[in-house]
């Protein structure tokens, strides 16, 4: 499950990432509006978790400017603002849930999932099983089969593997790769996404006739049936 | 093993991933400290090889802002040069050994091992007895 977290304090990102991670959420993280904007309709999320104050643009302007641009993605306002008006103005203008600050970590999640399961029959929503050839990948009980073996992943692999899976085909640069799954994002020298994919191979395709997880040289990677 | 090469230069890296991987070992090469710091939270090495002298960074105060973040993989640090002053700093911010350039692929391979039988002796905890009816386990 993908995140967008757009938030400004470096305490409560660090808190939240760690968490999150925890619960198999991969977390993007946003600064500012502005960059919470731009990433919010350059990717599809699961969820949003967004800050009301924020430096550039506040989090008013970006649900406004997100829902006025069809981004139906839910949204979750995480704000030390505990004012009725503010609340009832967020949830009216098209904010899905309203969480103050400070929060039970464990409230947080339940209202993720209580989220996830509203707007699981929306049409932009991803299923929970990820099907490529005889491989499947289950996003809610984060389980991964091949020909009905259940392989066990290592949390990194797991990312990796669902990022490749949700979109057949496609190649995946080792940039967004690696921004994706580590939430690296300077120019890096690093051969850790080609670590990983040689770990997940060893596990999802050494023992298989049929490869899934093909190199694009001097690109990247894709998974193809 | 698993082993962490914090490296700058690419000809380095190419060379000590060659080297390394020859021996059989699994290396994970990045450019700087920030990222080493938060790979090591996330997997488990054995041994970290760092240079001293990276480009952006200083690499002494890497392992110094590794140390303080409680990672206590051990670490082979890449010196220009063997002065009082580099081996005093060695020492100082935590480090383990180090590994005099320029270097050939035998003399990384040596401290490598040097530093690998360093770290299987720390003292293993003292078996444990229990009785459980007159029988000694």
């Amino acid at each position: 499950m993908r995140l967008l977290l757009i938030e400004d304090d470096d305490r409560i990102v660090q808190f939240l990432k760690r968490g999150l991670e925890a619960e198999y959420y991969a977390v993007d993280v946003a600064k500012d509006g502005q960059t919470g904007i731009d990433m919010a309709e350059g990717v599809s999320y699961d969820v949003i978790i967004l800050d009301l104050m924020l430096p550039v643009k506040g989090g008013r302007e970006v649900y406004q400017h997100l829902r006025g641009a069809q981004v139906q993605t839910p949204i979750l306002v995480l704000s030390a603002v505990d004012v009725l008006e503010t609340k009832i103005q967020s949830l009216r203008e098209g904010v899905d849930d309203y969480l103050v600050k400070p929060f039970s970590f464990e409230e947080l999640i339940a209202r993720l999932q209580a989220l996830k399961r509203r707007s699981g029959k929306a049409p932009r929503e991803e299923p929970e099983l990820l099907e490529v050839a005889d491989l499947q990948l289950n996003r809610a009980t984060h389980e991964v089969r091949r020909g009905g073996e259940l392989i066990p992943l290592t949390y990194k692999e797991f990312l990796l593997l669902e990022y490749l899976i949700r979109s057949p085909n496609k190649v995946m640069s080792r940039a967004m790769i690696l921004e994706h799954v580590w939430g690296y994002h300077y120019d890096s020298l690093t051969n850790i996404v080609d670590v990983y994919i040689r770990y997940l191979r060893n596990k999802v395709d050494r023992d298989f006739s049929k490869k899934l997880i093909q190199t694009v040289r001097g690109v990247g990677y894709k998974i193809q049936p | 093993m698993r082993m962490l090469l914090i490296e700058d230069d690419r000809g380095l890296v190419y060379f000590v991933e060659k080297a390394l991987a020859k021996q059989g070992h699994d290396v994970i090469s990045v450019n700087n400290g920030q990222f080493a710091a938060k790979i090591c939270k996330e997997h488990v090495f054995d041994l970290v090889v760092l240079e001293a002298d990276l480009a952006r960074e200083d690499g002494f105060e890497v392992c110094r802002m590794m140390r303080r973040q409680q990672i206590s993989t051990p670490v082979l640090m890449m010196i220009q040069d063997n002065l009082p002053g580099s081996l005093a700093r060695i020492v100082e911010v935590g480090a383990n050994d180090h590994l005099l350039k320029p270097f050939t692929a035998d003399d990384m391979n040596r401290k490598i091992r040097k530093s690998l039988i360093f770290r299987t002796r720390i003292p293993l905890p003292r078996p444990v007895h229990a009785r459980l009816e007159g029988a000694t386990i």
